[in-house]
Formats: structure tokens, C-alpha cells, sequence
């Protein structure tokens, strides 16, 4: 448990910079459009999945909601 | 507000957890009928909205991608939602799986209290492929995983590790890195929907 505190302090101390996150959310992109578009076929057909994943995400971040 | 949940579902250390069970089918079943929901708006719109589905795709990940600057804290976007909060005093309701099952249900439909960002591609998608039985099973997915961490907390409650009560404690610090999360998630999913979306 300590050391899961030490890691959130740290992390909201040495908070990144929004250019640097900026920059790699735009590297993140970029490489995903780059990755998909290899098949971009395959990607359409499985839209509902990628929907899916996203509803995933939000009910799972939805833990910290207040 | 999971400290409103978790000492109903998870209020007495019983072999069983019926209360989790309830909570969790209930919370899938809101999931499953604010999907249909969703979906039917479409065909209400009737013929006043046509698309492909390559202008779907690239809506959804417009939106994706704009709720992931917002989240990184790089551009202020409205997200409307309401800050309605599951009521305590259900709490008092007996026998406790009826107010596990309300809150269940409640949370499950995912609009009516606070929404992640993550959530709002996903009905912009619902509602604009218009499918029943899609919408049902993604924000059925939704509803289901949202009861995870409970499940979690639950078994590792059970073997004595921690109590639940130090993960309350503990979650709102983590909050920072959740956003973060959520960000890539977005950025990368959103990026992913853009791609039959020809520029």
C-alpha cells in the first residue's frame, strides 16, 4: 500500500507536460491510424468491438467517479 | 459513491454473495436497456439521419478523440452529464439484495450519474449505428464490467488480504493515472474508428 502512495505522489508531483502530452497522445494516434489502416477492412467489420472496449474502459474508470 | 455501494453488496461477509450477484445481473440489465434505449433514438430520427458506415465511424472517433484531449487536460469540452448520486437512504431497504438490485440497475444504465468520458463515444456510436441488438450488447458489456472491481475487492476481501475500506481510501489518489488511462484508451480507439473515414 505504501508503495502504491509513493507511486501516486510521484506521479502528481512530476506531473508530464501538456506538450509532452500532447506529443504523445499524437504519437499514440498516429500509430494506431497507421496500424489500422493496414487493414482497414478487418477494422470496420469490428466496429461493435472497439464500442465494446471503450464501454469496458468506462466501466471500469467509472470506479473513481465521486 | 462506491462508498454507498460496496457496504450493501459487500456489508457482511456471507458465503454467498447474493447481494453482489444481484447487483451485478441488475447492473447488466440497465447496461442492456439503456443500449436499446440508445439504439431506438435512431429510429425515431427516422430518414432525417443517414450515414454510412465509415461517417459513424469517424463521428464516434472525432468524439473519442476530442474526450481524450479533455482528458489529459489539453482542451475544456463540455460533458454533460447529471451529478445525480444513488440514494444512501435506499440503504435502509430490506431484505438488502432489493436496494443491491436498485443501485445495480441504476448504475447500470450509466446516464443518469456521473459519465466517464470514455462513455461518450460509445453512445454517439449507439445511437448512430441504430442497432438494437449492438447497443444492448456493448453498454451490456458496459454494465458488467462496471461490477468487476466489486468482484475483485470481494475475493480479495475473502482471503483476508484487505478490507474494503482501504481500497475506498486509496482509489480517489489514483485518479490522476485513470485519467491518463483513459486518455490513451481513447486516443487509441478513436484513432482506430477514423480509419475507413477517408480524408
Amino acid at each position: 500500500m505504501l508503495v502504491q502512495r509513493s507511486a501516486v505522489n510521484s506521479y502528481e508531483r512530476q506531473q508530464p507536460s501538456k506538450v509532452y502530452l500532447a506529443a504523445m497522445l499524437g504519437l499514440m494516434g498516429i500509430f494506431a491510424w497507421l496500424a489500422g489502416n493496414m487493414m482497414p477492412a478487418f477494422v470496420a467489420k469490428f466496429f461493435v468491438l472497439l464500442a465494446a472496449a471503450l464501454a469496458c474502459a468506462a466501466g471500469l474508470a467509472s470506479l473513481w467517479s465521486p | 459513491m462506491v462508498g454507498t455501494i460496496l457496504p450493501i453488496v459487500y456489508g457482511k461477509r456471507e458465503k454467498k454473495p447474493l447481494e453482489l450477484v444481484v447487483y451485478s445481473v441488475s447492473s447488466l440489465l440497465g447496461g442492456i436497456c439503456c443500449g436499446i434505449t440508445l439504439s431506438m433514438l435512431r429510429a425515431l430520427a427516422g430518414r432525417h439521419v443517414s450515414g454510412g458506415r465509415s461517417l459513424v465511424g469517424g463521428l464516434t472517433g472525432l468524439v473519442a478523440i476530442t474526450y481524450a484531449l479533455k482528458e489529459a487536460g489539453l482542451v475544456n469540452v463540455p460533458s454533460p452529464q447529471r451529478t445525480w448520486q444513488v440514494q444512501r437512504g435506499w440503504m435502509r431497504l430490506k431484505p438488502v439484495a432489493l436496494p443491491a438490485g436498485m443501485f445495480g440497475f441504476c448504475l447500470g444504465l450509466g446516464l443518469l450519474t456521473r459519465i466517464n468520458s470514455c462513455l461518450y463515444p460509445v453512445v454517439v456510436w449507439v445511437v448512430l449505428t441504430g442497432s438494437v441488438v449492438q447497443g444492448a450488447l456493448v453498454m451490456g458489456a458496459f454494465g458488467l464490467i462496471r461490477t468487476l472491481p466489486l468482484w475483485i475487492m470481494y475475493a480479495r476481501s475473502w482471503e483476508g488480504r484487505e478490507h474494503w475500506k482501504d481500497y475506498t481510501e486509496n482509489l480517489g489518489g489514483w485518479q490522476p493515472v485513470a485519467r491518463l488511462v483513459s486518455a490513451c484508451i481513447l486516443i487509441v480507439i478513436g484513432a482506430l474508428f477514423l480509419v475507413p473515414f477517408r480524408f
